[in-house]
């Protein structure tokens, strides 16, 4: 059974006055399954109906036509939503509370008692690096460590469904990983992740399947590895070589009449130049020099 | 209900954070001068401070009821509910307990602080208006040197104490001389001063010597000077029921901001508590309706009362009547003498139908907006 399933989806927005009166489409004739355990990556540019598409997922926007349901019930059941795990785009929380107790009031809502919210708010409290800043109030947080007790209340209630709107925005690149380190652990453990991102090595990096949209219809759906794949295209990184051997290798592909680019020394990502330098000040506990 | 709890301690912790408690303390501070500082006045003390700490009850009861829910939807924080198995109704409810405590609180301080302060500048003006014949109780009169036993009804309580029976002077003009009567039983004063002999004024004719006036008019009416001893009795009857009926005006306030905006909320509420408690309500001018009441005895006469209170209504609507608390007080009385007899009009069980009614609609309003 698909944990999402969404058939001939449509929702449309109608502006209300006069003639100026009119209808925007922001998803057409969707249809989408997720299966149990995967994370799905949704796509899109800005306004291709993303966001609307989640907010019906949760039953927060009701569809113009067409049928979405969540766990086997209609979105919006309240057996959908006790299974379900949300953060959207923006980390709207109550700034007044602390961190420890925002995950607390988030169990409340979702009737955990007592016993498994406090254990569930210490291990992702733990998980997400926020345990030292617990005690303090929201309005005190940066806004990577509001992402990640945002992200954390939308895992506190053990969900089978995780829906995550940008989740790594606004994060450091240590952050980042440990996002992406986390959402693969939470989709081992059986959890279906849903999550949209417009940092395309996130999604590219932590996706099994992606669906592209575009002006609210699908354009594309596909295994991330199946899509990326170039079956046309192959290439090779060797250890560096000499002019007489390199001559030889470029003679040898010309001779059998085979395309090819370079050769040129492969680039490391900018990620892990940064995680090497941090690794390394860490190491000699000193700065950084150019 | 699912999203109680979690509501309840969410306002709690908002008000305490956002410094609704501080605000509270420091009104609570304000009125505390104010009646101990105050004149020795007739209507000054209690009276004066009693009516700020009614004003500010009613404010922070609707800013405590209207803006929380209105405020998550702006900085769209509403989804950690409505994404959430919580029901509207266990939300709501959650909502409405969190605002109705935190205003009861802010009520039973500023009111308790009233009393407390008109006792620290020397004694309290205690006022309670009631109808004369049922079950009776004692009131003290602090300031004599024994009991005096009044008949006066258990259910008498209301927005503040009031202590109330009828009195008159025998002759006018009678240098001080005046007779206190409840119903048609004349009630030994010990004390001649002055203002035995100027019992608040709808209430008393001087020089009236009709006895159905007396038995006619249905309330009653005693200004007693508070010592020391009975402070923190007077203290708490003056505080209870503010506070309760500050709880419904928040229940209010949550059901209106559920459908409207914060500021749109908080313009409702008001506008309802002016209508429907303070319009036909001006002191003074009610003389004239309140005889016409209370001159129609008996069910064959309840026909008459309704035109007198709608009369009532008018006049009232004529007049912005600052002085919250004790027009509050006069609307209830007024509306208790027409109603007299159903069981609904004491301000618990009105306050109690306010948080029934805030819960109901406010869950409405909930339940609309989380699917659109």
């Amino acid at each position: 059974m698909d944990v999402i399933a969404a058939q001939a989806l449509v929702k449309e927005f109608k502006t209300p006055w006069g003639a100026a009166a009119r209808t925007v489409r922001a998803v057409a004739a969707l249809d989408l399954a997720v299966p149990k355990g995967r994370i799905f990556g949704l796509l899109g540019p800005n306004g291709s109906g993303k966001t609307t598409t989640i907010l019906m997922i949760l039953g927060l926007l009701r569809p113009t036509a067409g049928r979405v349901s969540v766990l086997g019930v209609p979105a919006g059941h309240p057996e959908a939503r006790r299974f379900t795990g949300y953060l959207p785009e923006e980390t709207r929380l109550y700034e007044f509370l602390t961190g420890e107790e925002t995950l607390d009031f988030v169990g409340r809502l979702f009737g955990m008692k007592r016993a498994d919210r406090k254990r569930r708010t210490a291990e992702l409290l733990e998980r997400t690096g926020m345990w030292d800043a617990r005690k303090r109030t929201l309005a005190t947080y940066s806004k990577g460590m509001a992402r990640r007790i945002g992200l954390a209340q939308a895992l506190l209630s053990k969900p089978q469904l995780v829906v995550l709107d940008e989740p790594t925005s606004g994060l450091d690149p240590v952050g980042n990983r440990e996002v992406r380190d986390l959402l693969r652990d939470v989709a081992a453990g059986g959890t279906t992740i849903l999550l949209t991102s417009h940092i395309l090595g996130d999604v590219a990096e932590v996706c099994d399947r992606i669906a592209i949209l575009h002006a609210g219809r699908k354009v594309l759906e596909g295994d991330v590895k199946t899509l990326l794949a170039r079956t046309d295209r192959l290439a090779w990184e060797t250890d560096v070589l000499g002019d007489d051997e390199r001559a030889g290798l470029v003679a040898y592909l010309r001779e059998h009449s085979i395309s090819f680019e370079g050769p040129s020394a492969p680039r490391t990502t900018l990620e892990r130049l940064f995680f090497e330098t941090l690794e390394s000040d860490a190491g000699h506990g000193g700065g950084v020099s150019t | 209900m699912l999203g109680t709890a979690a509501a309840f301690r969410l306002r709690w912790l908002e008000a305490r954070r956002r410094g609704g408690l501080w605000l509270v303390l420091g009104t609570a501070l304000l009125v505390f001068w104010v009646a101990w500082r105050g004149g020795d006045s007739v209507g000054g003390r209690f009276g004066f401070a009693g009516d700020i700490a009614g004003l500010f009850t009613f404010a922070l009861a609707i800013f405590f009821g209207a803006f929380p829910l209105a405020v998550d939807r702006e900085r769209r924080r509403a989804y950690l509910a409505s994404a959430s198995p919580a029901s509207p109704l266990g939300w709501t409810f959650g909502n409405v307990l969190g605002a109705a405590a935190t205003a009861a609180l802010a009520g039973f301080f500023l009111h308790g602080a009233a009393a407390a302060g008109a006792a620290a500048g020397g004694g309290i003006e205690t006022f309670e208006m009631t109808r004369i014949g049922s079950a009776a109780r004692t009131l003290w009169l602090p300031d004599a040197p024994r009991r005096i036993r009044i008949e006066v009804p258990a259910d008498a309580h209301s927005l503040r104490a009031r202590p109330v029976v009828y009195a008159r002077v025998a002759e006018e003009g009678s240098s001080g001389r005046a007779s206190v009567f409840v119903g048609q039983d004349e009630v030994e004063i010990v004390h001649e001063r002055p203002w035995t002999t100027s019992i608040t004024p709808p209430f008393v004719e001087l020089g009236s010597a009709d006895p159905a006036f007396a038995v006619g008019v249905p309330l009653a009416s005693i200004r007693a000077l508070g010592a020391p001893r009975s402070f923190l009795a007077n203290a708490l009857r003056a505080a209870v029921a503010p506070a309760i009926v500050a709880a419904g005006v928040a229940a209010l306030a949550v059901a209106a901001a559920a459908h409207l905006t914060a500021g749109v909320a908080a313009l409702t509420v008001i506008v309802l508590v002016l209508l429907g408690a303070l319009k036909p309500f001006v002191l003074d001018s009610l003389a004239e309706e309140r005889g016409a009441i209370a001159a129609a005895p008996g069910a064959a006469a309840a026909a008459d009362r309704a035109p007198a209170a709608a009369r009532a209504f008018v006049k009232g609507a004529l007049f912005v009547v600052p002085d919250l608390t004790r027009a509050n007080l006069r609307a209830r009385v007024i509306a208790g003498e027409w109603l007299r007899g159903r069981a609904w009009r004491h301000p618990a069980v009105m306050t109690g139908i306010c948080l029934i009614l805030g819960t109901l609609l406010g869950a409405w309003g909930v339940h609309r907006r989380r699917t659109t």
